[in-house]
């Protein structure tokens, strides 16, 4: 019999949704296409694929394709590929926690000349989740939330372009705040909400990138992202406007829609399972 | 590839993929609950009753209660309600007035194991 802390972001009786602006912190066989962003100009869609080589470690390949209005002029290509290394380290049911370190590897070239940088970008990464309800039940109505977050380190392989201008290395993350109507129907009160709604996950996300060396023009750039998740018995739908937090982020709202899959409940005796050793 | 091909790739896409959304979790989450969740019942329940997402193995799921300062309540072994989908467990003795702890631990139909637990209390 698997542990209770099984599969895709469970940790415990937590559950933790896949987050549509920044990586979650669960390793799992899942998913996502498409996510539609629009933001800043630019429509990008993209698709990700995360496969599960042993219970706790997996990897993972994403691409994207862009169409961009952003300069004046109609550009429209592939970005390059990415491809994602995970080992979630830590699961605590009794803490509800998870936490995961990662290494991305953006492969320089493999997109189009408009959208692909021509170097290669590695990231190392540290993920982790926190749900709150460890906490005494005299703050029931905080023991529904959770915290999610992530934080890369972007460094290119080369630090100029062809041109000679500099490719920035760059902090990058974000964090989530979510409140799981599924954990408080569950575990905490349940008042009569109706069924659909049991099924729903309110979330604000803050993204960063704060170029950190070889920056040239660029600065600081956050956004703020609310939004709500539908946890569906197979898929996850999601949904976020993007709110630029400062300048550099610009002055337009945009949006993020995701399509999630969770692969490990729609194949669990193939597809969804990992490749050796036991699921968790 | 223009944007509008892609728009309607994706749209075709997603009506598709929306066909395969449920009202469930494949791993087998508690949806209702009896005594529910939370609430403060007026008497001692004979029964504690849970009601999941998905089927459950009756026979590899466990069902247990503890009163307020920790001690087991005994409970019938959990068998099978009104559908797979449901746990019962008989409470053996009436309950005295207080808080009390319902944990469970299922395994679903597709092999996912899932637990919780919850609070009620009764009512002096």
């Amino acid at each position: 019999m698997a542990s209770p802390a099984d599969a895709h972001g469970f940790a415990g009786k937590r559950f933790f949704p896949a987050t549509p602006s920044t990586e979650d912190p669960a390793v799992a066989d899942e998913l996502a296409l498409p996510s539609v962003t629009r933001f800043g100009g630019e429509t990008a869609i993209s698709g990700e694929y995360a496969k599960r080589l042993f219970g706790n470690f997996g990897v993972s390949v994403e691409g994207e394709w862009v169409h961009s209005t952003e300069s004046g002029i109609v550009e429209e290509g592939f970005a390059n590929i990415e491809t994602a290394a995970r080992w979630q380290f830590l699961t605590s049911a009794e803490h509800e926690a998870i936490a995961t370190l990662g290494m991305a590897v953006e492969w320089g070239g493999s997109g189009s000349e408009e959208f692909g940088e021509e170097t290669t970008v590695l990231a190392p990464s540290l993920a982790f989740g926190k749900g709150f309800g460890d906490l005494p039940e005299s703050m029931n109505w905080a023991r529904p939330l959770a915290v999610t977050g992530i934080i890369e380190y972007a460094r290119p392989v080369h630090s100029v372009d062809d041109l000679g201008d500099p490719i920035p290395t760059a902090l990058e993350g974000g964090l989530s705040l979510q409140y799981s109507l599924p954990y408080l129907t569950s575990s905490v009160s349940d008042k009569g909400v109706p069924g659909w709604a049991k099924r729903l996950i309110p979330i604000v996300e803050f993204t960063f990138d704060d170029p950190v060396r070889d920056a040239g023009d660029e600065r600081f750039s956050a956004t703020v992202r609310p939004g709500l998740l539908y946890v569906g018995r197979r898929i996850q739908l999601g949904a976020e406007a993007i709110i630029p937090a400062n300048n550099e982020a610009g002055d337009k709202v945009g949006f993020i829609v995701q399509l999630h899959f969770f692969i490990d409940d729609m194949f669990p005796g193939s597809l969804g399972k990992p490749l050796w050793g036991s699921r968790r | 590839m223009g944007i509008e091909k892609m728009k309607r790739k994706i749209v075709i896409f997603c009506a598709i993929a929306s066909l395969s959304i449920s009202a469930a979790y494949a791993h087998a989450m508690l949806e209702t609950a009896s005594p529910r969740v939370g609430a403060r019942v007026a008497s001692s329940p004979t029964l504690i009753t849970l009601s999941f997402s998905e089927r459950v193995e009756a026979s590899l799921s466990t069902v247990a209660l503890k009163s307020g300062d920790g001690e087991a309540v005994e409970l019938s072994p959990a068998r099978s309600g009104a559908s797979g989908h449901v746990l019962v467990a008989n409470v053996l003795r009436p309950l005295d007035p207080g808080r009390y702890r319902v944990s469970w631990s299922v395994l679903s139909a597709d092999g996912h194991s899932t637990s919780g637990d919850y609070s009620f209390t009764i009512a002096k």
